[in-house]
């Protein structure tokens, strides 16, 4: 009788009709992990954004965006410090009612299992992407205890990709609780990791480990390397662009980011 | 076999793939089990069997039809010839499912098909799972024992049928009968015809539509009535099945009514099932109950579309508005169906689509619900039954006419012929893969490879079967008659000789049968539009009797004839000078044929060789066609008898011919010694029928043959027999072995 038991969705866990179609049938493709009611509220980002941040733009925000920059990024641009860190963000969705639920469920309280649900279309967008080195924001050690799983890390280990945490992270209020202008002029709180003992390094298209036991410097992972950067979500781009500047400031040849959703 | 194969493994597809796994072998066993189980034992007479009629036989004319069930459970075709009127009468009344007979008659294999891609007559009893012919000689001691539920059911059907019949207009009830209890016999023809044609007969057939609409009408009548979900779900459980057996148990209607007892029932246990697979798992059971059901095209169409149907859903639901959803689904269906259409009818129609827009809702929001309705009223109250059987009557008469006015315009229907076994597949493999990339980017990308993928097997089929490179010769197997059909190779030119025919007797009124044996419908049509063909470039008439002109008209009506060739003769029989009327009709240029006509046709070359101008009609007054096809010199002699034989080899005495085909069916008339002296050919091809009533061919014209050690070739024994040629290789074959 298993046979006939239908899965459950990870989120609401009512069970998931499969959802036959030409290409599921014929290509195989039948693994499910949210019921159709669920996957109908995930709203993937679509049609015009802005060509650095990935906001969409929308009839009701178009006076925020000039050409195909939002007004924040032209801020970031002008400043010489972040002109030009952080190339370019993807994220998937948009950052809804349900979305934020979903995240809040994920990385709050702990359902690591939701993870699963966006590996199909992270490892869609990666093959879309250029980039050597795939590096996940980290968490302080702290925040990492409190929650048990870097969020960043769990989307990418559960899309099938080995991380390179060549970041750290420390300790400080959480990003949420803070205001725009406190998160920009934030003290620097990712350096690069000294003492990594496994750094592995991921090129694109290959999926390709290459496990180094030596403990190498990971300047040498970075140096003149294109470096994609990963978190859950891009609000303001402060974090993503605090991190992006250690890399930069390392020798990496560009930075681009991925995110979940876009805030 | 292929087929076979190819098709359980595309269905199977449609489960998850463990279990497409498992029973795919466990399929291969059972087929292997079956085959070997059914090695035919060899036919019997038997004097006095008791066999159980298992539903009401038919009767058509003086034959009695119907199917029967052995002591042992074994179900048998059952036929008989009845002798008078007053036995008519009295089996009418008496022969009902349930009744018992003693018969003394004749156990037979099933014909296997006599000419190449006909109607496997073997095969479609096997889809029911009868393996023998009962023929019957005598039949005595009826009676009636206690009846079965299921047999009362099967009463119950029938007396719907009648009163249907008697309260609904002649040419109506019908339809209604077909839509109610999937009783589709005494259709009108020209309307049957124009539905199949169009591709509208699925209308007529009980399916998951009607399933639905009694679903939910009963769940919402029963609520109303107060009834719990959980008794209603339980009554609807009861009642399925007795809808099956009303509505005649097809397979499109137990398919549907199995797929909605599984959802329904299994729902008991709040288990969900989806719908794709309901009906894998219904196909399952199908093929484990009698694997031979795979080859009958209605369930073969009723898997298919249904599962073409459900893998769309995803693309349907991307399609907003009642118009262009009802096109999506219409041309879903008939590009999923499109393989099969072609297979078993060598043609589609190109309208059909559109057409089935406008006839489907038609059908399923108003004539349908209406028939219910209708029935529901005439069986509760008779008298108020008049106004709807009007509405029905109107709803149906314009909508049919419409069909049959559509049919008339031969534009929209595209004869492919039938595609070989590796094309079939490579539909099949190109649809999938057209299905996979508009789900996945509506064609955005890839547009030309994607159009060339789709076309692909359309040229194929095309090149290979409509334009085929290949020449042929087939003497085709009308029973008694003649008719040859030639074909140059790329379509350069398409020829018959003589149409074949059958020699009507007077009959009775109470002996006629509803649709008479026409050699041409059932043999000669078939037989062409398989090869692709819409188009005769000359049909020669040899001469006017009945077994060689008598199903001209059938030809007439299929295809364009480009030109009748018929000899110059006087005093012309009836039958011949009908078809030249008939020629004129259509526009057909008609040719008066003489010896010493010739044409060349590429590398092909015909002659005239007679008869001579204004020779009174007679089978010595044939026209005689020689002609260089391929590697082979021809003699076609028609008729031809003795002294047409000895004025032939006069006038033309180093006449040298390979392939013979023999005079007047193997006659002794004909086939003479100083004949066959004269043109010494290899090869001599007989057209007769199997025991035909005048013994042709006669046993001298065989030994004659044998004499001169000329190969013979039979059509009674070998059925059509068929020469090939593709520029220096030849080859020839026949339809049985001996």
């Amino acid at each position: 009788m298993k046979l006939l038991k239908p899965d459950l969705c990870l989120y609401c866990f009512q069970p998931i009709s499969p959802n036959y179609t030409w290409r599921s049938v014929f290509l195989a493709q039948l693994n499910r992990q949210i019921c159709s009611k669920c996957e109908n509220q995930l709203e993937r980002i679509m049609g015009t954004t802005c060509q650095i941040c990935h906001r969409p733009k929308t009839e009701t925000n178009k006076q925020y965006f000039k050409d195909d920059l939002c007004n924040d990024c032209i801020r970031w641009e002008e400043s010489s410090k972040w002109r030009g860190t952080l190339t370019k963000n993807t994220s998937i969705y948009v950052y809804n009612d349900f979305m934020a639920e979903l995240i809040a469920k994920f990385k709050y309280r702990g359902d690591y299992a939701l993870a699963k649900i966006f590996a199909e279309d992270i490892q869609n967008i990666l093959r879309s992407l250029q980039y050597d080195v795939i590096v996940p924001i980290p968490l302080s050690e702290e925040r990492l205890y409190e929650r048990g799983f870097n969020q960043a890390e769990a989307l990418l280990i559960e899309a099938g990709l080995q991380p390179s945490n060549i970041l750290e992270r420390t300790h400080t209020e959480k990003q949420s609780k803070k205001s725009r202008e406190e998160r920009i002029h934030l003290p620097q709180v990712f350096k690069l990791s000294q003492i990594k003992p496994t750094t592995e390094t991921i090129t694109s298209k290959q999926i390709q480990t290459s496990k180094n036991q030596q403990a190498a410097p990971p300047t040498n992972s970075i140096k003149n390397k294109h470096i994609l950067l990963v978190d859950d979500i891009y609000t303001t781009g402060s974090t993503l662009r605090h991190a992006a500047y250690i890399l930069e400031q390392a020798g990496a040849k560009s930075i681009q980011s991925l995110t979940l959703a876009r805030g | 076999m292929a087929l076979l194969f190819f098709y359980i493994i595309h269905r199977k597809l449609q489960k998850s793939f463990y279990i497409v796994l498992a029973s795919f072998f466990l399929m291969f066993f059972c087929f292997h089990w079956r085959f070997e189980k059914e090695i035919p034992p060899p036919p019997e007479e038997v004097q006095a069997l008791f066999i159980q009629f298992a539903d009401y036989p038919k009767f058509d004319g003086n034959k009695l039809s119907g199917t029967v069930v052995r002591q042992q459970g074994e179900k048998l075709a059952f036929t008989y010839y009845m002798k008078t009127k007053d036995e008519k009468d009295r089996l009418q009344h008496m022969l009902e499912p349930g009744v018992y007979c003693q018969v003394q008659g004749i156990f037979e294999l099933p014909p296997e098909p006599r000419n190449p891609n006909a109607f496997n007559y073997r095969q479609f009893l096997q889809t029911q799972k009868i393996y023998y012919l009962l023929k019957v000689e005598r039949i005595s001691n009826c009676f009636l024992q206690d009846k079965t539920l299921y047999q009362k059911l099967l009463d119950f059907r029938r007396s719907g049928i009648e009163s249907i019949n008697l309260h609904f207009p002649e040419h109506i009830a019908p339809f209604i009968n077909a839509l109610l209890f999937g009783h589709d016999e005494n259709m009108d023809q020209s309307v049957e015809e124009a539905y199949q044609k169009l591709g509208l007969s699925h209308l007529l057939a009980i399916s998951g539509l009607h399933v639905g609409i009694i679903i939910a009408c009963l769940y919402y009548v029963l609520l109303k009535f107060g009834i719990t979900r959980e008794r209603v779900r339980l009554i609807l459980l009861l009642f399925l099945p007795i809808y099956a057996v009303l509505g005649g148990a097809a397979p499109s209607v137990t398919r549907s009514v199995f797929m909605a007892w599984l959802i329904l029932f299994l729902s008991k246990w709040r288990m969900i099932l989806n719908s794709l697979d309901a009906l894998s798992i219904s196909f399952i059971i199908f093929i484990l109950i009698n694997p031979f059901i795979i080859y009958h095209v209605g369930f073969q169409l009723s898997y298919t579309v249904t599962a073409g149907l459900l893998l769309s859903r995803a693309i349907l639901q991307e399609i907003h508005g009642f118009l262009k959803s009802g096109i999506a689904i219409s041309l879903i269906s008939q590009i999923v169906s499109l393989p099969i259409l072609l297979t078993s009818f060598y043609e589609f129609s190109l309208i059909s689509f559109l057409l089935n827009i406008i006839y489907v809702p038609l059908y399923s929001i108003f004539i349908l619900p209406l028939s219910f309705l209708t029935y529901i009223i005439i069986l509760l109250f008779p008298k108020l039954s008049g106004l709807f059987v009007s509405i029905l009557t109107v709803l149906l008469e314009y909508p049919n006419d419409f069909a049959v006015w559509m049919n008339g315009f031969d534009l929209f229907t595209i004869v492919l012929g039938k595609p070989p076994t590796s094309i079939f597949i490579l539909f099949f493999i190109s649809i999938i893969i057209c299905f996979i990339f508009y789900e996945k980017d509506k064609f955005a990308k890839k547009k030309l490879l994607l159009l060339t993928i789709f076309l692909c097997p359309f040229i194929l089929q095309i090149l290979f079967v409509k334009f085929s490179p290949v020449g042929e010769v087939t003497i085709i197997d009308v029973g008694q008659g003649d008719c040859i059909f030639i074909r140059m190779p790329l379509n350069k030119g398409n020829y018959l000789i003589d149409t074949g025919g059958v020699l009507q007797f007077p009959q009775e009124d109470w002996e006629k049968r509803e649709k008479p044996f026409d050699p041409g419908e059932s043999i000669v049509v078939p037989f062409l539009k398989s090869k692709g063909i819409t188009k005769l470039d000359r049909l020669i008439l040899t001469h006017g009797d009945i077994d060689h002109v008598g199903s001209s008209a059938a030809l007439f009506n299929h295809f364009h004839i480009g030109e009748l060739v018929v000899g110059q003769t006087m005093e012309k029989s009836i039958a011949e000078q009908e078809v030249i009327k008939l020629a004129k009709e259509n526009n057909t240029k008609v040719t008066y044929a003489f010896d010493g006509m010739y044409w060349t046709k590429g590398k092909n070359q015909f002659y005239i060789l007679a008869p001579e101008k204004n020779m009174k009609a007679s089978n010595n007054a044939s026209i005689v066609v020689y002609a260089k096809l391929g590697k082979k010199k021809w003699l076609f002699t028609g008729d031809l008898e003795k002294e047409g034989e000895e004025l032939l080899i006069q006038k033309y005495p180093n006449l040298q011919v390979d392939i013979l085909k023999a005079g007047h069916h193997g006659s002794n008339t004909s086939t003479t010694e100083p004949f066959l002296n004269a043109i010494q050919p290899e090869i001599a091809v007989i057209s007769a029928g199997e025991n035909n009533r005048y013994g042709h061919p006669h046993q001298e014209v065989i030994d004659r043959l044998k004499d001169y050690k000329i190969k013979t070739f039979r059509t009674d024994k070998h059925g059509a027999v068929t020469y090939f040629y593709l520029f220096e290789i030849e080859k020839l074959s026949t339809m049985l072995e001996e």
